[in-house]
């Protein structure tokens, strides 16, 4: 039962996270071709694949300079909203704790999203109830913090985080469009999930699996 | 939808090099990068226009580089804002020493890249400003402009920038007539058909047989509005009332109007709506200068059309009849 991750697991979850998104790039790229323009999974996984790529050529050495090369290798690479956002999802998380240091811990874990989520809604102005990927990391977030007021290992606690995203994910079939290309679908927007929020149940599952 | 690809993944690369050696008279590829630009620059004593956003549109961005028009275009994935790496490395290559300016249409994505492009172009000691597009009148109400999509006005605002730069203008006074020239356009667009992304091959959008749909945007996401489909008469009629009262345009006013396939719509029905749009303006007193037909801003094999009015004045229509030497406008 892991109550710590050091740079070995954190190399571990990126594969898994970026084999994930490969595996479910078409599934993606549906859900964002009812009310957005099609492209989510295909850029995801373009993104996620520089991710590695980077990782395996720079080789970082610390926990916070994966996390930013993973994080500035998707911004650089794939453009979109989705460069800026999901890059700066895994960079955030990267600033948020020192470089010195070599392993991260239940509450450390909790600290690093906030700081990701709180840097996501100022730089993308989506609140939640936008209908965005904001929707599944906030209540996933918020787990996490919970979690790390007990004494849960870390993977229980990505267990349950995973699960509140999909919840925060399935909960967007009834919001209507706020952000993005699909906001121009206005009230045709309700019925059907964000593609995004998606991304962001596959990440932190994939994160679980790895752990 | 068959299409004549390689490598999806290569798409944009391979795209950009044959454009480069279509056009190696005047263009050429920022090597390294999904850049094409005038092949002079960084053209010195003049502001520099950069452009960009994502592939599958052409000819935009690409034949809208050129002297005259923007001096380079920053290219993203297919429907896909480039990154803020790639806008950066554009603007860091074209400035002659007068500053850039950032022309581009507002979406999410390109807002983005484009800002942060600029933060950080300003860091390294550039100076650096924008003038976003926002010519669509059915992605926002008439009083909030600013969060409208930037569509088939963007050639048109580039030949408006390229040749107020070209003419010398400083950074201020190019950016306000930028500015202008995005207050003075309307656009609105109609579409029959969805188009596919190459790389999936999927659909972006279902559409009924005898149906056609308003509002929607360049990337196949779905518009406003869906009726049955009208006649052409019926549909350049509708488009224009739309555009006409959102500036509003008036008797007297002179246009540029532009006519634009979204990629399979034929010559032949934008004649049909060209008669139209001349009857009908003419009808309200409205003169126009110079039509543009064919394709500028399409959306892969997207059927539909979309039109733009650009309302002259004494000086945007000098900087309208101004030569430029681009691939997709020359004059």
């Amino acid at each position: 039962m892991k109550g710590n991750l050091d740079i070995k697991d954190f190399k571990r979850i990126m594969q898994s996270i970026n084999n994930t998104i490969q595996d479910n790039r078409i599934v993606l790229c549906q859900l964002d071709s009812i009310i957005g323009d099609g492209d989510h999974g295909v850029t995801m996984a373009k993104g996620l694949e520089a991710a590695v790529e980077k990782l395996e050529i720079d080789n970082p050495s610390s926990i916070s300079g994966l996390l930013k090369t993973a994080g500035n290798a998707i911004t650089m690479t794939i453009g979109g909203v989705s460069g800026p956002i999901f890059g700066t999802f895994f960079s955030e998380m990267g600033k948020a704790i020192d470089a010195s240091k070599e392993s991260v811990d239940l509450k450390d874990l909790a600290a690093m999203f906030r700081v990701s989520l709180e840097k996501i809604m100022r730089l993308g102005g989506a609140k939640p109830g936008d209908k965005t990927m904001v929707d599944a990391l906030e209540p996933a977030v918020k787990d996490i913090e919970i979690s790390s007021t007990s004494t849960v290992d870390i993977k229980t606690a990505m267990e349950s985080m995973a699960k509140a995203a999909k919840k925060g994910a399935e909960s967007t079939k009834d919001m209507i469009s706020l952000k993005g290309k699909s906001s121009y679908s206005g009230e045709r927007s309700l019925g059907y999930e964000d593609a995004g929020a998606n991304t962001v149940y596959f990440i932190l599952s994939a994160f679980y699996e790895a752990v | 939808m068959k299409k004549l690809i390689n490598n999806p993944k290569d798409i944009v690369n391979e795209l950009i090099d044959g454009y480069a050696a279509a056009h190696s008279d005047i263009v050429k590829r920022v090597e390294g990068y999904t850049i094409t630009a005038r092949k002079d620059i960084p053209v010195k004593d003049r502001v520099a226009i950069v452009t960009g956003g994502g592939s599958g549109h052409e000819p935009l961005f690409e034949e809208y580089v050129g002297k005259g028009m923007a001096d380079a275009a920053a290219h993203g994935q297919i429907f896909a804002s480039p990154s803020s790496a790639i806008i950066l490395e554009a603007i860091k290559a074209v400035d002659g020493g007068k500053g850039v300016l950032l022309v581009y249409c507002n979406y999410a994505g390109d807002v983005l890249n484009f800002d942060m492009a600029q933060e950080m172009a300003i860091d390294e000691g550039h100076r650096v400003d924008q003038v976003r597009i926002n010519d669509d009148v059915s992605s926002g109400p008439k009083d909030r402009r600013e969060g409208r999509r930037g569509t088939t006005a963007a050639p048109i605002i580039l030949k408006i920038a390229g040749a107020a730069a070209e003419a010398g203008l400083d950074f201020d006074s190019l950016k306000k007539i930028i500015q202008k020239a995005v207050d003075n356009s309307r656009s609105l667009g109609v579409s029959l058909s969805a188009c596919t992304l190459p790389e999936t091959g999927l659909a972006t959008f279902s559409l009924e047989d005898g149906k056609m749909e308003f509002g929607m945007g360049l990337h196949g996401e779905a518009g406003i509005k869906k009726v049955d489909l009208l006649s052409a008469d019926d549909t350049t009629i509708t488009i224009l009332d739309l555009i006409i009262q959102d500036l509003p345009f008036n008797s007297g006013d002179e246009v540029v109007a532009l006519i634009n396939s979204y990629g399979s719509t034929t010559k032949m029905e934008m004649y049909l709506i060209a008669g139209k749009l001349h009857s009908y303006l003419r009808g309200k007193q409205i003169k126009i200068l110079s039509t543009e037909i064919g394709e500028f801003c399409t959306s892969q094999e997207m059927a539909g059309i979309s039109i733009t009015l650009f309302k002259l004045d004494a000086e945007l229509k000098k900087y309208y009849e101004m030569p430029c030497f681009a691939p997709g406008f020359r004059k």
